[in-house]
């Protein structure tokens, strides 16, 4: 029936509109995780689909698309491989999630549809750690909430039709579910239970391994880490003195003349103490993967909590297998820019390529007399911060003699070039010296309280060793402390991306990376907390904790008031059931199907029933006039109860 | 999923089973929520005649003061009232066909209220607890005992009655009044005064007739109280006061309509099993 003024919507179509939608958003959530190919056949069948849709008829019988699904997987499962087991499997639930849109729909068949969504959002999880997996997650529980409700109304009714208003209402209404139900399932996700090795990890694909440092450099390879604008690392720590912060990763000892190298390291227990005095800075290292084995932490790191680390001796710390997967660790460094060592191998760090220019040599011999290892030093350093070389990024002498070209011809360069030269010349004087590889600087984000440190920010610098005093840290690149700090004049939307790089960090601070040992602390932290409240009175989180439970109290305080004077106000049904009570001491017991009087009427004592008619026609005058008790009517009543 | 959860230990997938567990929780507290601070509230027309249909008025009083109702099916005894939306503090009616094969006293004891919301996986119940008690007044039969009376009335004859009708005595003339009958615009009157007149005409008052139940000669029961039924509401749609003698009781001659209810209803109850 069409009702002027007042458009209708049928419930079916609604349905069909939302699971559209979902089925979209599905698709887009695994689409940069799987062959085009399959992407393509999927939008082509999705779109066949809503022609069949429009014209409501399903051209293609469901046998046949039955039989295609088969195909699909038997294919699918001949050509499996564990690497892309994932993937593959996406790739199948997406053909199936095509296939489905293209039969006729029933209330079952819907049903299917969001199941293997939230398939495919689990394979999401499973292709990628992105923070966009959450925006996905959020839509799709909102949408399939909705679509939930609506096809309900369907099951019941497959031909309703709802004005729009109500159409409207019954939308706004049933998003009353999502909106309770998504912080509820932030509560859920920290109680659930979770276990230390989970059996199908491999199936975790690994994150696509970005550039970075691996332990062969080929002078000016860093620029191509440099030129990354992705990030290496967060670090959640207090904010200290950007001159100190070097994060150290990987040690390069030997130089053929183009590339620097990283020997065999022996490994050294993590008990085994290192020296160096200085202030010392416990960091929580977010770590994202790239290409190598090796952790990053501020320099001088004295220990690092992961399990399966292992220390070497020239003080860097490695996994035992490619870093693949974002990690998380704790680490404890030094700030200092000695590390004492009592002797070195100089075979090792004395090492100088074969063919070595003379004109090296003879630089190296000009700028160090070879009476004192310090002057030596500080003189070296000056020579490369005098001015007459510059720090650049481009054009940078990628030769067979990169050195030569950079101190006699270009004179310019990155950092490199100047951490090469000046540990081919440390060495040529008889200083041990070794290449550190890793990251300058950082952005502070002083809400989250951690640092920021970009792929750009990659640095080489110089370790030259002293007797007495062991290796001292020496960067020769001019000025670099501006190269990689937050300068004033920083563009706005850097900033921005700085500021909305929190929301990244606590993702995967608090999401990504909460695991059986997180939630052990919690455990912990509460049962500590819930045992021992008086020896943390005065700590900041049990006053939080005080006031929440005196807020708690008072709201339970005013609840049972509001429930008490609800209450009086039904003391006509307590008066009752006072009466009832006294009765039923007599052995009268009132049925629920008896009215008053009825009730009253046969009682067989008579006094008894005298004395319960009193109360009877009294309570009823008050009750069928619609007045209020008062105080006197109460006590009345009462003491016509306790005389029966 | 939560298996796959645990096993890759896969924290994404861990948050897809957090909100997958909250949403069936929630949709569980929003299901029986929606069972309660609800009412029914069933209305029947005066007259239920036993073996035909009549139109139940089902209310549904939606008591919650955010929530509507979605869903909510009523049963009473085995038919079905169905609400697909009811507002919040508001209320609702639908009419349901029902019909009853026996006369007597009726109960609806059997009154529950069902959904499948939010999700079409399993229904909620709740019993309300509430009584409607009705009587189902006697199947009208067409017999032959109504001719008998008509012949009986007819051997008495008429007498007419002092209130107005629209038989064929005139009473009186008076000023037409807007939606008088034409057929009963005097039109000689209207002529010799210049304006309408109708015509007041008598209305026949039948010769009273008492039915003695007893005296019914049909053997079967339920037989003779419909034909006593439908010759009872017959006569009195034609004007003919009657009366009833039922088991001591005697209900003396009239017209009216509540009366023809209440002889009804004793005829309904009559040795109601």
């Amino acid at each position: 029936m069409k009702i002027d003024n007042v458009t209708t919507i049928k419930i079916k179509s609604l349905v069909t509109i939302i699971s559209y939608l979902i089925g979209a958003i599905g698709f887009i959530s695994v689409y940069r995780y799987i062959n085009p190919l399959y992407s393509v056949a999927f939008v082509f069948l999705f779109i066949l689909s809503m022609f069949f849709q429009y014209k409501q008829r399903f051209y293609i019988p469901k046998w046949s698309l039955n039989i295609f699904s088969v195909l699909l997987i038997a294919f699918n499962l001949y050509k499996i491989n564990t690497e892309e087991l994932i993937t593959q499997i996406v790739q199948v639930i997406l053909m199936i999630y095509a296939v489905k849109f293209l039969e006729e729909k029933r209330v079952r068949d819907y049903m299917q549809i969001y199941t293997l969504t939230l398939f495919l959002l689990a394979g999401m999880g499973l292709l990628s750690m992105n923070i966009s997996f959450s925006v996905f997650l959020v839509i799709i529980v909102i949408m399939l909430s909705t679509s939930f409700v609506l096809l309900t109304f369907y099951s019941q009714e497959p031909d309703m039709e709802l004005t729009k208003k109500t159409a409207v209402r019954i939308v706004l209404k049933s998003l009353y579910i999502p909106c309770l139900a998504i912080p509820l399932s932030v509560v859920m996700f920290v109680i659930l239970p979770r276990t230390q090795y989970p059996i199908f990890d491999f199936l975790n694909r690994a994150d696509k391994a970005k550039t970075g440092f691996t332990n062969k450099v080929r002078l000016g390879a860093v620029t191509n880490i440099q030129e990354d604008a992705s990030i290496i690392l967060r670090a959640n720590m207090e904010k200290i003195n950007n001159d100190d912060l070097y994060w150290r990763g990987i040690v390069l000892d030997f130089f053929d003349g183009v590339s620097w190298t990283s020997t065999d390291k022996n490994p050294v227990p993590q008990s085994s103490s290192i020296i160096a005095s200085g202030k010392t800075i416990k960091q929580t290292i977010y770590l994202e993967p790239y290409a190598d084995r090796y952790l990053f932490a501020l320099d001088k790191p004295a220990f690092i909590y992961l399990r399966g680390i292992r220390r070497l001796d020239d003080l860097t710390f490695r996994m035992p297998s490619f870093i693949e997967r974002r990690l998380r660790y704790d680490t404890l460094s030094i700030i200092s820019d000695y590390l004492f060592e009592s002797h070195v191998d100089t075979k090792i760090y004395l090492q100088v390529p074969e063919g070595i220019s003379q004109d090296i040599k003879n630089l190296a011999k000009s700028i160090m007399k070879g009476e004192d290892r310090m002057q030596d030093i500080s003189s070296l350093i000056s020579f490369f911060n005098s001015g007459s070389f510059m720090y650049s990024l481009k054009n940078l002498p990628i030769t067979r003699t990169p050195l030569d070209d950079f101190l006699f011809k270009n004179r310019y360069g990155n950092c490199e070039y100047f951490a090469s030269a000046c540990a081919v010349m440390l060495r040529l004087a008889g200083i041990p010296a070794r290449l550190v590889g890793g990251y300058r600087g950082g952005y502070y984000n002083d809400v989250g309280r951690y640092y920021l440190v970009p792929q750009k920010n990659a640095h080489v610098w110089v370790e030259a060793f002293l007797e007495n005093k062991g290796w001292v840290r020496l960067d020769p690149t001019p000025a670099s402390i501006d190269n990689f700090a937050l300068s004033k004049k920083v563009h706005f939307m850097f900033r921005m991306r700085l500021a909305l790089d929190l929301i990244n960090y606590y993702w995967y601070a608090f999401v990504i990376n909460y695991n059986l040992d997180r939630q052990l602390g919690i455990v912990f932290a509460i049962t500590k907390a819930v045992k021992r409240p008086d020896l943390k009175f005065n700590t900041k989180t049990i006053k939080h904790l005080k006031y929440a439970a005196m807020f708690i109290m008072i709201s339970l305080l005013l609840f049972i008031i509001v429930k008490v004077i609800m209450k009086k106000r039904d003391v006509e049904r307590l008066l009752l059931s006072q009466f009832y009570k006294r009765l039923d001491r007599y052995g009268y017991k009132k049925r629920e199907s008896q009215g008053l009087e009825e009730f009253v009427e046969g009682i067989k004592d008579d006094n008894v029933k005298t004395k319960a008619w009193e109360f009877t026609r009294q309570f009823e005058e008050l009750y069928y006039r619609d007045r209020k008790l008062n105080k006197d009517d109460i006590k009345r009543l009462k003491d016509i109860i306790k005389a029966i | 999923m939560g298996i796959s959860a645990i096993n890759t230990g896969n924290n994404l997938v861990y948050l897809i089973v957090a909100a997958l567990l909250s949403f069936m929780g929630i949709s569980g507290f929003f299901g029986k929520n929606n069972l309660s601070l609800v009412d029914i509230d069933i209305e029947f027309p005066q007259e239920i005649y036993a073996g035909s249909a009549f139109p139940l008025k089902v209310t549904l009083i939606n008591k919650k003061r955010v929530l509507p109702v979605f869903l909510m099916k009523v049963n009473i005894d085995g038919h079905t009232a169905f609400f697909p939306y009811v507002e919040s503090k508001s209320k609702s009616s639908v009419y349901i066909n029902i019909s009853f094969s026996r006369r007597g006293r009726k109960e609806i004891e059997d009154l529950y209220i069902y959904s499948v919301f939010p999700f079409n996986f399993f229904t909620r119940y709740k019993r309300l607890g509430k009584k409607f008690e009705f009587i189902v007044l006697p199947q009208l039969k067409q017999c032959t005992l109504l001719a008998l009376y008509e012949k009986d009335r007819r051997l008495r004859g008429d007498r007419t009655s002092d209130s107005t009708g629209y038989e064929t005595d005139i009473v009186s003339i008076r000023e037409y009044v807007y939606g008088d009958p034409m057929k009963y615009i005097n039109w000689k009157a209207t002529a010799k005064t210049g304006k309408l007149k109708t015509k007041e005409l008598s209305s026949l008052l039948y010769r009273p007739v008492i039915i003695d139940f007893d005296e019914v000669a049909i053997n079967d029961t339920e037989e003779k109280i419909s034909c006593i039924a439908y010759s009872v509401s017959k006569l009195i749609k034609n004007n003919t006061p009657i009366g009833l003698k039922i088991k001591d009781r005697l209900y003396n001659p009239d017209i009216t309509q509540s009366h023809k209810i209440n002889m009804l209803r004793e005829l309904a109850i009559y040795e109601d099993r």
